[in-house]
């Protein structure tokens, strides 16, 4: 199977402090939805980050369909699409004008740019909307537009921080669907979750994160063996406290 | 396809405009903002074709005209440098939509290009304001030519490239040596005015050391602007001149490969910088500190400081004025003012008696409208509402009234601007020995006209919100309040000035008119509501 992420031996450190990410490795392979989970400030969006080019990081290497975000960010980025956890878009354009603009930079042709975004404004309930000024949306319109915007281009790897924040149980559901479906046609999906059973129920992987350590990652059956995720993240997080 | 440098300047462009949320809006109130800003752009946009065509008549006429076109080079080139500078870094680093512009397929080139431009643009807005009305005047005077025509136009288009790559430099620099620090914020604010501060202390002293004949005004300022401000401008000159064709080439040359190298030479840094500079992350050696409790107004106060302090864009533009005064309370130290102005009297007193007499009265109330000038130079009241940005909410949602908020975050301005202009004035009644009406008409005019840029600020403000911003820069000096709030205190600093010739009594009718406006917007705000 393609291998579309690898992360190997990351580490960052902010300032002189502690380390924010030490020594993370894991692979994310095509048809993956690998749930990334830890507690506030364990080093998530960081990885994420990271992940999509836009922080620099002090050690290791993060590759994207073979190719380094060091080395080649903007060819990785063409193939991957990056949605944070509260997307500051930019309030004074329109829905459609935000939309055309993502199109422009990921070079989506006109006739396919306007088949997905009909398609899933559709789905996402927000085609009467996308004439409107982004100001005045909100949170969840923002989060539907922000996705939408990410989907546009068809990316390999997406990439979210905390995806179903703000989001209403239908576009919930309706999110979950695209994700199986990208991962049906190849893609594949990296995302951090503090909802452990939506993790549960929707990532075939599952990585755990603690003070910037992994502490356990892969098949998320394995990973939890005959508990629930829920008592193995406890058992995680307790293991030091003991 | 349009290439990605173009698309996301137009971008910034109209995030910077707003051209675009007046179009969609669907609030008439947005729309009839917009006219109204473009409407006051248009008003002042006149006014400054006006004044740069008189000033160029005024060369004309002074048998300057073949170097009017190199001095409106280096003249708009020196504003573009100063106010870049005062800008610092906040249209290239910390932007807010870092995130996601970085996660686009674009390089960091394009990233840095794309910001260079926008700049640039605006800039050339200015310049072009400039440039224009001095070319007709050129013309009419020297005659048409194309040469000319086009020497004058790649000047114009030129003109700002190299202030804004020298001061975006200059900013760089100093965000890049103080990314690593804890106070990085507060330390870039202090570098960033020092070097303002010597940059004005250089031009200062470089004009004082000249040994000028005064008859010859208008050529030492045109030599002084092109010789020694911007040299560059020299050749525009030489092209124009007809000593060197070669000139412009030189000229246009030199400012490309300026923009193009800083873009090559900063791009690699990019990221790197901008992760130091997002960098918040708590230290080993953290420490919590005490738990103080405090009145809600207070917590309020020592909030509003610490935000002044948090950004270097809002502190450099909220302190300038301040800055400027006390550094003119400074200058005033070490220059016999009293004997400057005796000599003025006797040369004035030798011509017109009475209006020798009538100067010397009416010099403290001539300072008190000075102050007025500059005190309004700075007003972070004006934007301090704007700034609050997408979490007002959390403002606007404790239980304190409008007004208490409105105080708080009109202290630091009434607090910084009198203390500039307290300063200024008790040296300079100090050394020209005012009489007691003097001290007490320029101590009172700082105090009261503090308290109302202060109080004004806050209410153009609110009455002008911008809580929907890209770059802090959008609204600490390019929103209507704030230029409302500078403007408005240019014309009334010279109207005090002018007015001053009647006496005291003009200056106290300047500050009871103030105090009573004053008391207007403090009833006013007592009825304010404040919603998101």
């Amino acid at each position: 199977m393609e291998k579309i992420l690898q992360i190997s031996h990351l580490s960052k450190t902010y300032g002189k402090g502690k380390k924010a990410v030490d020594d993370l490795s894991l692979d994310v392979y095509a048809g993956d939805i690998y749930g990334f989970i830890g507690q506030n400030g364990a080093g998530k969006t960081t990885t994420l980050r990271a992940v999509t080019g836009i922080l620099e990081f002090d050690e290791g290497e993060i590759t994207i369909c073979g190719n380094s975000v060091k080395q080649k960010p903007v060819q990785c980025k063409q193939v991957t699409a990056y949605i944070p956890d509260n997307p500051d878009l930019y309030e004074y354009l329109t829905g459609i004008q935000y939309l055309n603009f993502m199109g422009d930079m990921f070079g989506v042709e006109t006739g396919v740019r306007k088949e997905r975004i009909e398609r899933y404004a559709a789905m996402f309930r927000i085609e009467g909307d996308l004439g409107s000024l982004i100001s005045s949306y909100s949170h969840g319109m923002k989060q539907k537009l922000a996705i939408i915007g990410a989907l546009l281009h068809e990316p390999k790897l997406m990439v979210l921080d905390e995806p179903f924040v703000g989001l209403d149980p239908e576009a919930a559901f309706k999110l979950k669907q695209v994700f199986r479906d990208m991962c049906a046609a190849g893609s594949a999906i990296f995302f951090s979750t503090h909802v452990l059973d939506v993790a549960e129920k929707l990532c075939n992987k599952i990585a755990i994160i603690k003070q910037g350590k992994l502490m356990a990652s892969g098949d998320i059956d394995a990973v939890r063996g005959d508990e629930s995720l829920e008592s193995v993240f406890m058992e995680v997080l307790e293991k030091d406290a003991r | 396809m349009r290439a990605k440098w173009m698309l996301l300047t137009k971008l910034q462009l109209t995030g910077l405009l707003g051209i675009n949320r007046a179009r969609k809006s669907q609030d008439p109130r947005a729309k009839r903002k917009a006219a109204g800003g473009l409407a006051a752009f248009i008003i002042v946009g006149i006014v400054l074709l006006l004044y740069i065509a008189l000033l160029a008549l005024g060369m004309c006429a002074a048998g300057l005209t073949k170097q009017a076109p190199a001095v409106a080079v280096a003249l708009a080139s020196a504003i573009t440098f100063f106010f870049s500078l005062m800008q610092g870094c906040s249209v290239l680093f910390a932007v807010k939509d870092y995130d996601m512009l970085m996660s686009l397929p674009v390089s960091k080139r394009t990233v840095v290009a794309s910001r260079m431009l926008c700049s640039y643009l605006v800039n050339l807005l200015f310049c072009a304001g400039v440039m224009v009305p001095v070319a007709v005047i050129f013309f009419i005077f020297d005659g048409f030519s194309f040469l000319n025509l086009f020497a004058i136009l790649a000047a114009a288009v030129c003109a700002p490239l190299l202030p804004v790559v020298v001061a975006t430099a200059l900013s760089t620099l100093i965000t890049a040596a103080t990314a690593g620090f804890r106070f990085k914020n507060l330390l870039q604010s202090i570098v960033g005015i020092l070097f303002i501060v010597l940059i004005m202390i250089g031009s200062f002293s470089f004009s004082f050391s000249m040994n000028t004949d005064p008859a010859a005004g208008v050529t030492v300022i045109a030599d002084v602007l092109t010789k020694y401000v911007y040299p560059p401008a020299l050749l525009v000159n030489m092209t124009i001149a007809g000593e060197a064709f070669w000139g412009i080439f030189a000229f246009i040359g030199i400012s490309l490969a300026a923009g193009g190298a800083f873009i090559a030479a900063v791009s690699p840094f990019y990221t790197k910088i901008n992760s130091a500079l997002f960098n918040h992350g708590a230290r080993v050696g953290y420490k919590k500190g005490d738990v103080k409790r405090t009145s809600a107004f207070a917590a309020l106060c020592r909030r509003e400081w610490k935000r002044l302090f948090s950004s270097s864009a809002y502190l450099l533009n909220g302190v300038s004025g301040t800055v400027l005064l006390i550094l003119a309370g400074i200058a005033l130290l070490f220059v016999d003012v009293r004997t400057v102005i005796d000599a003025i009297l006797a040369e004035a007193s030798a011509e017109a008696p009475e209006v020798a007499e009538a100067l010397q009265n009416c010099l403290p109330y001539m300072a008190a409208g000075l102050a007025v000038l500059f005190i309004g130079m700075s007003c972070p009241s004006a934007s301090a509402l704007s700034m609050e940005g997408k979490s007002r909410g959390i403002l606007f949602s404790m239980p304190v009234s409008a007004r208490t908020i409105f105080f708080a975050k009109a202290l630091p301005t009434f607090v910084l601007n009198f203390a500039g202009g307290a300063f200024v004035s008790i040296v300079f009644c100090a050394k020209i020995g005012a009489a007691w009406d003097g001290w007490l008409a320029l101590l009172g005019t700082c105090l009261v006209f503090s308290a109302f840029t202060a109080l004004g600020g806050i209410w153009l403000n609110y009455k002008n919100p911008k809580y929907e911003w890209t770059t802090e820069q959008e609204v600490v000096k390019n929103s209507m309040p704030v230029w409302l709030a500078v403007l408005g205190s240019f014309v009334l600093g010279f109207a005090v000035m002018f007015l001053s010739v009647f006496g005291w009594y003009a200056v106290a009718a300047f500050d009871a008119v103030c105090i009573v406006l004053c008391a207007a917007m403090i009833a006013y705000f007592g009825k304010v509501r404040l919603y998101v």
